[in-house]
């Protein structure tokens, strides 16, 4: 699964998923059980669009892993009951495949940047799968004076500020990265101070987990609220629209999904994902691909979940669009998740 | 079909027109000057409200309301199809007379007597208690901001507000799109100095400067509607405006361990799956859980499956309508967890009907029901009925109605717990959607919220 990470191209997606789905099915015991209960014979499927996903309220009852798992992060909710765990028998194809597509729609231009992350460390939130990712991307595609400033007494807002007015006044562009949450709490610190800060040319912020947590009382649409959150960050931080980029992701899934505002500025605001991942859009109701256009959930395939279950129909509603999609945002009442609560909660238990 | 109802001699607005099955609706383009005009004229009328008899009123009520529960009311029938094309909702049988049925007779009369004490104080001062004489009157203009989700259930707030002599303003629902324009054209042909009091105008639902100006004219809104939709318009209500929210609310079930038994239990179960499919389960009397008491022959995941079996059943009178897309995809979610916690040795099991979403029974000990489900029964097993109240505790808990099978004296002490929790109403499983008129909806009648009482004490 690396080397198909590493050179995409070399086979096609279909014969690796349906081959992948065959090792899962008889590997993953947990997978195996929802696949008879859902009364699924293995041997009919023969197209990707037939591989039956488990949708991600199942990863809070069934440990669906191949092999003995090694690594475990847990899903950030608070409002529901369980958590939803995502076991794996090795990081390494989350790794490769976190990084490689963070470059590509993150850091296009292949820089390495001053990474300012606004989440905790993994020592910290050692269950939390953003934040193992971000300490991958300090490890690879971080410069000097990048670092966490989440502690355990949370969002260190003073010491923030400090390092994005050296950025300032040394010239040196950054990459801020973490919750949404945290971003606003920390665009309030700058409001409540009168802080503007004026990040240089090629500063850029990627942002994750939706409004769940920044205290919206009445939440607008997805779009609404993005757009009101990109306008605070220029004013307060200088950093143009078209250099936020929003991060789709999830427990359940080692790879993530991004903003093409960075690489296809035609669809700025159009979620797209990497090669070894297929996004449908499924009608909920009966299951099955919505209509062109239309609203539904998203389920996915992702090979970097080659280790667990690659297969995941998420709650979350969106559009196709392209060979990506449009993100509508999570069921009002269904429970609250992602990693801005992880945020909140850290900073609430300090 | 207009969509609107305005007061006569008030211009009518530009209008388009909307398909809605085989329908075409023509809606009104609301500018927030045509919603402040309307409001106006509607305060103006007032007076000539006042001057009318309450036995006019009463008389102009129960006949509007006789004329649409004959079967060939060609007003409801046409209420009724934009209904039903709007929610999807291909109920066979009339989703109107359920509510309707309430009315029946003279009920609205006896209602209001039974509210309003001296009754004689609607038309004029009358002798009060301790003998002072005493007027009451309602709000200068009261607007009502309509649901979809089950229809008529505003009927008593409007009725209630006339009666009081309060000129109203209704925003219909699109997704009932002409019944408010039906019934208060009904009411008008039968006393036509009614039609200077009533308006119905649909705006966009959270427009702004249309609500503004509406509210600003208003003395009491009277809305309905989900926690987002109410938040929002509440914010737009001036503090002087008196605001009566009817929010999301749902109804639970309790049979008791007497109840658990061979031809007992059986038509406690068709009754509960009337209660959860009419009206999709969206009504805020509609069965989303029961609690059943272990101790009696049939287990609690018993029941759940001989439940499962009566909702397969009545889902053939009462066929799924549109499931919503967040609707949908919390139900799928659900029934997937539930399906995962009964592989993974769970107290759970999981019923659903053959296609779609035609129905669900879940049945699982340990997580509390979840809200906003499409036709979906939560089963609970409890050791004694005593736990009900502690279950509905915990968490967000917006129980509004109780059905109980059981001894009386039991239902009697479970209600008096549930009471504190925000209990409105016990009843009969099957009756849930079916309350009388004389039940106050939200717990207080709508002439104990908005009439005004002056007393003259010398």
């Amino acid at each position: 699964m690396l080397r198909y990470i590493s050179s995409p191209e070399a086979e096609p997606f279909d014969s690796i998923a349906l081959d992948v789905f065959a090792r899962q099915y008889a590997e993953n015991a947990a997978y195996r059980r929802w696949c008879d209960a859902i009364g699924l014979d293995p041997a009919l499927v023969r197209t990707i669009e037939e591989i039956p996903a488990v949708p991600a309220a199942v990863f809070k009852e069934l440990d669906l892993v191949c092999g003995t798992p090694a690594v475990e992060f847990r899903t950030s909710g608070t409002t529901g009951p369980g958590q939803g765990r995502h076991l794996a028998p090795s990081l390494d194809s989350y790794r490769a495949s976190a990084l490689a597509h963070f470059r590509r729609c993150v850091l296009p231009e292949g820089w390495k940047m001053r990474a300012l992350m606004l989440a905790p460390p993994p020592d910290l939130a050692p269950s939390s799968s953003l934040s193992r990712m971000l300490a991958w991307v300090l490890e690879e595609c971080a410069e000097p004076g990048s670092g966490w400033y989440v502690s355990a007494g949370g969002l260190e807002r003073e010491r923030l500020a400090g390092a994005l007015l050296d950025a300032q006044h040394g010239g040196v562009p950054v990459l801020l990265a973490g919750t949404t949450a945290a971003f606003f709490a920390f665009l309030d610190y700058c409001d409540d101070g009168g802080l503007r800060i004026a990040l240089p040319g090629g500063s850029r912020l990627m942002d994750t987990g939706g409004m769940k947590g920044c205290g919206i009382e009445a939440l607008p649409s997805l779009g609404e609220f993005q757009a009101g959150f990109y306008r605070r960050v220029r004013e307060t931080l200088g950093i143009p629209e078209a250099r936020c980029v929003n991060e789709y992701g999830m427990t359940e899934l080692f790879s993530q999904f991004y903003d093409a505002v960075l690489v296809d500025k035609d669809r700025p605001r159009v979620k797209i994902g990497p090669s070894w991942t297929r996004t449908f859009v499924i009608d909920p109701v009966t299951l099955e691909p919505a209509r062109e256009g239309e609203l539904g959930l998203l389920r996915h395939l992702d090979l970097a979940n080659v280790g667990s279950v690659m297969a995941v129909l998420t709650e979350d509603l969106g559009r196709a669009s392209g060979d990506g999609f449009v993100l509508h945002g999570r069921p009002r009442g269904a429970e609250a998740r992602g990693c801005g609560l992880a945020f909140q909660g850290l900073a609430e238990s300090a | 079909m207009r969509t609107w109802l305005l007061p006569p001699g008030v211009t009518a607005p530009a209008a388009r027109f909307r398909e809605l099955g085989s329908l075409q609706l023509e809606e009104p383009e609301v500018t927030p000057a045509l919603a402040g005009e309307i409001a106006r004229r509607l305060r103006g009328a007032r007076p000539a409200l006042i001057a009318l008899k309450t036995d006019a009123i009463l008389r102009a009520i129960e006949d509007t309301i006789r004329e649409w529960l004959l079967s060939g009311s060609a007003d409801r029938t046409a209420a009724e199809n934009a209904f039903r094309a709007s929610t999807g909702m291909p109920a066979p049988t009339s989703p109107f007379l359920p509510l309707l049925d309430a009315y029946r007779g003279m009920r609205v009369g006896e209602w209001a007597r039974a509210e309003v004490d001296p009754f004689g104080a609607l038309d004029g001062f009358a002798p009060g208690r301790g003998g002072a004489p005493v007027r009451a009157l309602g709000p200068g203009l009261a607007v009502h901001v309509l649901p979809g989700n089950v229809p008529l259930v505003w009927l008593s707030s409007l009725l209630g507000c006339l009666i009081m002599r309060t000129p109203c303003l209704v925003k219909p629902s699109a997704d009932d799109p002409l019944t408010a324009a039906l019934f208060v054209s009904s009411l008008a042909r039968r006393l036509p100095a009614l039609a200077e009091a009533l308006a119905v105008l649909p705006w966009a639902g959270g427009d702004g400067a249309v609500e503004t100006r509406v509210f600003e004219e208003a003395e009491a809104v009277v809305a309905y509607g989900s926690d987002d939709a109410t938040r929002s318009l509440a914010r737009r209500v001036p503090p002087a405006v008196r605001l009566l929210v009817h929010g999301p609310r749902f109804a639970v079930g309790a049979v008791g361990r007497e109840m658990a038994g061979p031809g007992r239990f059986e038509p406690i179960a068709a009754s509960a799956a009337r209660d959860a499919l009419l009206y999709d389960g969206r009504g805020c009397l509609s069965l989303v859980a029961i609690y059943a008491e272990r101790g009696g022959l049939y287990e609690p995941r018993e029941m759940a499956s001989m439940l499962a079996r009566a909702m397969a059943t009545a889902s053939e009178d009462l066929p799924p309508g549109r499931a919503g897309t967040e609707t949908a995809a919390l139900t799928q979610s659900w029934r997937a967890r539930i399906r995962a916690r009964a592989l993974a040795g769970k107290p759970s099991a999981l019923f659903t009907g053959a296609r779609g979403l035609d129905w669900t029974v879940c049945y699982d000990d340990e997580i509390a029901p979840p809200l906003s489900l499409f036709r979906t029964v939560w089963v609970s097993g409890v050791n004694d009925l005593d736990e009900v109240p502690s279950r509905l505790a915990s968490g967000e808990n917006r129980m509004h109605a109780l059905a109980f099978a059981g001894p009386k004296p039991r239902g009697i002490q479970l209600a008096g717990a549930l009471a504190p929790l925000g209990l409105t109403r016990l009843a009969a499983f099957g009756s849930l959607q079916e309350p009388p008129l004389f039940w106050p909806h939200g717990g207080t009648s709508v002439f104990k919220q908005l009439l005004r009482w002056v007393r003259l004490e010398t």
